[in-house]
């Protein structure tokens, strides 16, 4: 996987970095956030991992700034703490936008077992967004099947989900047809 | 532990390090040592002529001491962390072949970090010096060091509350403690 790093430790920094490039994944570092969000708009990594107190841009800072311009395409976010962390701080992580954590020192099986997590949630979120593009169409009258199980028309489908509206005309084919009836 | 006043110059700043260090990590309602010392501070930079003051000062300080000494130090002594390096952790780096390399990092940020710390106390710039009390300790949690990052832990936690003198004696007590962590790195990485 494409993995963005932001920490401005140093040695965390290449510690994290060795440990990831040793699991097979592809690494960008960097030593704050707001460098980690250019990154992130340039590379659209799908993992970024982040310490939580840095210069310039912090951890949460970052992590709603990813939320915010990542579109359709689910980042996981895990945020590196320290081991004095309080409840109230990882209360404020989590509605930040923060999937997961990692305590300091950084343990490579933790990491391992993280990424796998980050893995598996990502390909579910893929599959999800694949289902939600599907539209049933009933192949004969041409009506569509909501979320409700409802089969509606397609004019008050594409009205619900798009906003959009109809002007009622008639094309050419048809009006040669139905007008010549 | 006793002193009399005319021992009183050679409290250096190592002790008052050591002592304001045992304070910050200490049950609350023993502050009234600190407010001591910190009056005996005072006392210091005033005129002379106050030898009784002075005297009884050092006098209530040292009951107090004797009495953390007593009751308190078993406990203290237990919870407060002396490891410098944790033998696991730096198993765990020499296996992953970063040993050498992060505690050469180590040193050349710790030693640019802690000049920084320097500066911010004496600018008074409280934020300046948590944010970097964090960095080091965040970094030194890597090699497992416990008193270290203690210390930094100390500080960030205090900084805002903390005298002057508290915040240089727990520079100074920092700065032994870094000395021991990268003597210790040294010795592992076979460069002492």
């Amino acid at each position: 996987m494409k993995i963005i790093i932001a920490e401005d430790d140093p040695v965390s920094s290449v510690r994290l970095g060795n440990t990831l490039t040793r699991l097979g994944h592809e690494v960008q570092s960097f030593t704050n956030g707001m460098q980690a969000l250019e990154a992130f708009r340039a590379s659209k990594a799908r993992v970024i991992i982040s310490d939580w107190m840095m210069p310039e841009m912090d951890g949460l800072e970052l992590c709603r700034a990813i939320r915010e311009c990542s579109g359709n395409d689910y980042v996981y976010f895990i945020l590196v703490t320290a081991l004095r962390t309080g409840p109230a701080d990882y209360d404020r992580a989590v509605e930040a936008g923060v999937d997961d954590f990692l305590v300091k020192p950084l343990d490579a099986d933790a990491i391992w077992r993280r990424l796998f997590v980050a893995q598996r949630i990502l390909h579910y979120t893929v599959t999800i967004r694949q289902l939600k593009d599907l539209i049933p169409i009933c192949m004969y009258c041409k009506k569509i099947r909501n979320d409700s199980d409802y089969w509606q028309s397609i004019e008050n489908y594409i009205r619900e989900h798009t906003r959009s509206d109809f002007s009622h005309g008639i094309c050419p084919e048809c009006s040669e047809r139905f007008m010549n009836e | 532990m006793s002193f009399t006043s005319r021992q009183y110059p050679q409290l250096s700043s190592a002790f008052h390090a050591a002592a304001y260090t045992a304070l910050g990590r200490l049950p609350p309602q023993l502050t009234a040592l600190r407010c001591t010392l910190e009056a005996l501070e005072k006392l210091e930079r005033t005129a002379e002529g106050q030898e009784s003051e002075r005297a009884t000062l050092i006098a209530r300080m040292s009951e107090t001491l004797e009495t953390i000494e007593a009751t308190l130090a078993p406990a203290f002594s237990a919870q407060r962390p002396t490891l410098v390096l944790d033998p696991a952790q730096i198993a765990i780096l020499r296996e992953e072949g970063l040993l050498e390399s992060l505690a050469a990092l180590f040193e050349e940020m710790a030693s640019r970090t802690f000049a920084e710390m320097r500066a911010a106390a004496r600018a008074g710039n409280s934020k300046a010096l948590a944010d970097a009390a964090h960095l080091l300790k965040g970094s030194a949690v890597n090699f497992g060091a416990a008193a270290f990052a203690a210390t930094c832990q100390c500080i960030e936690q205090q900084v805002a509350t903390a005298s002057p003198a508290t915040l240089e004696a727990l520079l100074c007590e920092l700065e032994v403690n870094q000395g021991q962590l990268i003597e210790a790195l040294h010795r592992e990485t076979g460069e002492g």
